[in-house]
């Protein structure tokens, strides 16, 4: 069965195609290359329209617990519509931890075709990965925690050598079934139950003597020895905080000379001057990541409105208690691995803080110069919805649009930004890379984010329009594994997706004494820990792609 | 090895805790009843003795009353709950597949869903969403607590194994204290219980007593209040507060089923507000235990899938979440439905007298041993999540998702594989749909 998307403008970086004509073909969901004279099956006339691989995001927080706490908490935003929606404004009704049937309809309105899920916590990971095959449409894939374990920290301070620290590692990418590892404010959370109250980069976890820095150092080893693609994927020290700037610099000097990934670091780029002792260190970030080449980051961008803010980090949300609004903070602490803070929240226009924060993403967005190493999320919910996501494309766009929204914030934070001078404008080939070529690199995996041969046929097509968030907030069409799914931005069938994994070898004696340890410390037998491939595709439903180690250093 | 009868290690379905590590005996095909080897827990035994097929077990699709040919049956219902204006999903008591296939046939068809344990989960939900709260889990307990409340007086018998798991071979070992209700029956689990600190006052009492112990922590003097604690308790009332003063992390677990009076929101409210207090200079988090019966499943799975809570109607294009009015005796008293399916896999726990008023077609998807299959217009029997097949169950305290093992061959289909079918029928029949054909 042969589909041609025929004569669209076709955005797709792998291949430096920036708005060539040309014709896709699929075949069994894939794009391929058709025998000369082969008349396709079904043929879409695109003409006129722009063509790009469909878009990525690679830092959501789509499904597990603390997202289905946080629905739990707050109905009183939750948009009551299950069935797909006609219309655009309808669409946007969505509260900010919508079902997972509402997320999967309204990421493929949009063009997204694939979400990973940056904070799952190995007890939870069955949840995450019920919830994500529950989220239609979606290919999906999640970043495993680490960092806060008691086990780990011990392990760390007894000073256990790196090839066990690489085993445990490599055990919880494989039982988990992840993509990944993201550390959130590493040994933090472990040190905020045992009472201590902030952690710098520097300085120990008083109960293991363990620093920051020497958790990341650990895991960026590990995943460099076992040649996962994707670096560590960092939230680090402090986030919130005036001045912490400091802590961001002093995390990507700990993690050298190894990649790193940064995540949502809107949040973690603030300097302390000015007469609200908060002001932005964008400019700096960008230096750093300008810089170096091992760095990649996240944005973590700030949308106006309300909220709520799920984070691993219960150092954090447990200070930002008192400004939760409505007042229902939640703060869990998880089973010797890490917590969850669920605090809802709201973004004011002319509130200082936030508005500066606002600016700090847009600057940080404009002042990196690759587009292969900075991505446009939200960290939705934590920063505002998915849904923002054209408005955001259309900021990036066009300098006067953000300029017309600057001049209605908060008078201070407007005086002290520098956006106002940057006069950058991302191009559509900027954006294909931002949001598709860029995140399926960074996170190996091959046959997304792109319209090659064998990528898989998830493809969105735009209507050019001199409304650029109109253009990208109702595609034309959008494809799943080549067969249409939207459009017009309605949904008019039904595709689901699949999980993305890696899969780095790891010894059994590695891991014997982490039974042992948790025989003795916890309530679960670590063979609970343990997602087999079986039950993944049959029981969760959801099947699996392992991809490829990269092969820098060994066979 | 022959001669030999094998046993196989597992993990427990009857309660939230689903323990690990359960001798199980393995059956023969022959389903022979077979004694469980003593794991000190009553509930795990009772469990089991019910799992024991005998010959008035119901293995066969039924028709008011008669056997009837599987196919016929669900095609039957499925076209009469298809024809009611508003159908009832209650009970519940089932795992994740089986809770992920009802929510599906219930957008087809707009029921309302809601779980047999519901007034219970409606404590804990309206707490969180009242004020939100600082909790735990269980492994965190055994490693860190060094005092532990429990609150409430069922909650050991709920969940039997709880002190096992919670402090055995933890060292150095918690300081565990236990607030129940000032009668015999407490006193007398109490007594079996030496090692624990038992603190029994009046309900009436318990506002008091957490307000003198916040007012400690908060530096104020205490208000005067109306319930004055008896003095019996004020030496355990202050081995408590001079405990939780030393203390580094101190938990605090209670089962909602304990708080259904009228007013035990105020216990629990102001037992927050002393752990909100506790927080501003140690640690302390409570845990609100639940997960039997499916539970906790029952309220995961429908969030995740609908974005809301049990108690609400899925409209076919919107859901309409009201606790109130969509609580299953409300609806069943209220003739706010006309037809209804009740669920319960793991135990045969009979539906409430209520669910027999129903006008129209009344439909049980359950347990071999419930009598209800008599008297239902259409019976389902149902193998048990975790002993006759592979299960997912969320653990009491919401974060684990444990993996069990089927024990033995199943004698019935899963709850998930009856719901598929009624779905498969709706959608055969050209029943409204909600959204665009898979
Ligand atoms: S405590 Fe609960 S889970 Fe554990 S054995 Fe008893 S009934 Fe089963
Ligand atoms: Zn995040």
């Amino acid at each position: 069965m042969w589909t041609r998307l025929r004569g669209g403008k076709v955005y797709d970086p792998n291949a430096n195609a920036t708005g060539t004509v040309r014709d896709l073909w699929i075949c069994n969901g894939v794009i391929a290359q058709p025998s000369p004279g082969l008349i396709p099956d079904h043929d879409i006339d695109v003409h006129g329209c722009i063509v790009m691989a469909g878009a990525i995001d690679m830092h959501t927080h789509i499904g597990g617990g603390k997202v289905n706490l946080a629905r739990m908490l707050l109905p009183e935003f939750q948009h009551a519509r299950l069935a797909p929606a006609e219309r655009w404004e309808e669409r946007q009704k969505l509260g900010p931890v919508p079902s997972t049937y509402a997320t999967g309809c309204r990421y493929a309105e949009l063009g997204y075709t694939a979400c990973f899920e940056p904070a799952v916590l190995p007890v939870n990971a069955r949840q995450s990965h019920l919830e994500m095959a529950d989220t239609p449409f979606l290919d999906t894939g999640g970043y495993a925690m680490l960092g806060n374990e008691d086990y780990l920290l011990q392990c760390i301070a007894d000073k256990r050598p790196q090839a066990e620290i690489n085993d445990l590692v490599a055990w919880t990418l494989q039982s988990t079934q992840c993509l990944g590892i993201k550390v959130v404010n590493a040994a933090g959370i472990n040190a905020f139950k045992f009472n201590q109250r902030s952690l710098d980069v520097h300085e120990p976890n008083q109960h293991y003597g363990v620093t920051p820095a020497q958790v990341l150092g650990t895991l960026c080893t590990a995943l460099e020895d076992l040649d996962v693609p994707h670096p560590l994927h960092v939230h680090s020290s402090n986030l919130g905080m005036p001045g912490n700037i400091e802590s961001t610099l002093a995390t990507i000097e700990a993690t050298a000379p190894h990649r790193v990934h940064l995540t949502h670091v809107q949040f973690h780029a603030y300097g302390a001057e000015g007469v609200h002792g908060m002001s932005s260190a964008a400019a700096r970030i960008a230096e750093a990541v300008n810089a170096n080449p091992r760095l990649s980051i996240d944005v973590g961008q700030v949308v106006f409105g309300q909220t709520v803010t799920i984070s691993g980090d219960t150092m954090f949300q447990f200070r930002q208690c008192g400004v939760a609004k409505p007042h229902k903070p939640c703060i869990v602490d998880i089973e010797l691995e890490g917590g969850c803070g669920v605090v809802p929240f709201r973004y004011e226009q002319k509130q200082f803080v936030n508005a500066l924060q606002w600016t700090i993403g847009l600057e940080i967005l404009l002042l990196v110069k690759d587009p292969w190493r900075v991505f446009l999320t939200t960290d939705h919910p934590n920063g505002g919805s998915f849904t923002s996501y054209p408005h955001l494309i259309a900021l990036l766009m066009d300098r006067s649009y953000r300029e017309r929204i600057l001049a209605e914030l908060h008078p201070d934070a407007v005086a002290s930004s520098q956006l106002k001078g940057i006069d950058r404008e991302y191009t559509l080939e900027e954006i294909a890379i931002l949001t598709r070529a860029a995140p399926a690199k960074i996170l190996g995996i091959k046959n997304l984010g792109h319209l090659g041969v064998d990528a898989q046929a998830d493809i969105t097509v735009y209507r050019p329009n001199s409304n650029i968030e109109s253009m990208f907030a109702c595609p034309h069409l959008v494809l799943k594994r080549g067969k249409v799914i939207v459009r017009d931005g309605v949904i008019v069938d039904w595709v689901s997706g699949g999980t993305h994994t890696v899969r780095p070898q790891w010894e059994r004696k590695g891991v014997e004494r982490l039974r042992g340890y948790m025989e003795q410390h916890h309530t679960l037998a670590m063979e609970q820990f343990v997602i087999s491939d079986e039950e993944l595709e049959l029981r969760i439903g959801s099947p699996l792609t392992i991809h490829p180690l990269l092969h820098t250093r060994r066979s | 090895m022959l001669g030999l009868r094998m046993r196989t290690c597992g993990t427990c379905p009857f309660c939230g805790l689903l323990c690990d590590g359960i001798t199980f005996p393995s059956q023969s095909t022959t389903a022979q009843a077979d004694t469980l080897p003593n794991q000190n827990c009553e509930r795990l035994t009772r469990g089991w003795l019910l799992s024991q097929p005998n010959s008035a077990w119901h293995l066969k699709p039924m028709r008011h009353g008669r056997i009837s040919e599987s196919q016929a049956a669900v095609s039957e219902a499925a076209q009469l709950i298809a024809q009611s204006r508003r159908p009832l999903f209650c009970g519940l008591g089932t795992d994740v597949a089986g809770m992920r296939q009802i929510v599906d046939y219930a957008r087809h068809v707009g029921a309302i869903l809601d779980h047999q344990h519901s007034d219970a989960l409606q404590v804990n939900l309206k707490l969180l969403q009242h004020g939100g709260w600082i909790s735990t889990t269980l492994s965190e307990i055994r490693f860190r607590a060094d005092v532990i409340v429990l609150v409430g007086d069922g909650v050991l018998e709920r969940f039997p194994r709880l002190l096992s798991l919670l402090a055995d071979g933890t060292k150095p070992a918690p300081k565990i204290f236990w607030l129940g209700t000032d009668d015999l029956r407490f006193r007398s689990l109490a007594l079996l219980l030496p090692e624990l600190e038992t603190i029994s006052l009046k309900k009436s009492e318990w506002l008091s007593a957490l307000s003198e112990i916040h007012a400690r922590f908060s530096k104020r003097t205490c208000r005067d209040s109306a319930a004055p604690i008896a003095n019996e308790n004020k030496n355990s009332l202050a081995a408590l507060e001079t405990a939780l003063a030393g203390s580094k992390y101190a938990a605090w677990i209670w089962s909602a089923a304990d708080f259904l009076a009228d007013g035990d929101d105020l216990i629990l409210d102001s037992l927050l507000r002393v752990v909100t207090r506790l927080n501003e200079s140690t640690r302390s988090a409570v845990l609100p235990l639940a997960g039997s019966h499916g539970d906790v499943t029952a309220q995961q799975v429908c969030t995740w899938k609908t974005g809301f809570p049990l108690r609400q109607v899925l409209n076919k294009v919107e859901a309409d979440y009201q606790p109130q009015r969509y609580r299953a005796l409300n609806v069943l008293k209220k003739n706010d439905c006309d037809s209804a399916v009740y669920v319960s896999a793991f135990e045969p726990i009979e539906p409430p007298e209520e669910f027999w008023n129903v006008s129209g077609v009344k439909v049980i998807v359950g347990h071999p041993a419930l009598k209800s299959a008599l008297r239902a217009d259409y019976f389902f029997p149902t193998a048990i999540p975790g002993i006759d097949h592979d299960s997912h169950l969320f653990r009491g305290d919401g974060v684990a998702v444990v993996s069990l093992n089927a024990k033995r061959v199943a004698l019935a289909p899963s709850v998930a594989e009856w719901f598929g079918n009624l779905l498969n029928e709706h959608v055969a029949q050209g029943g409204p749909s909600p959204s665009p054909s898979a």
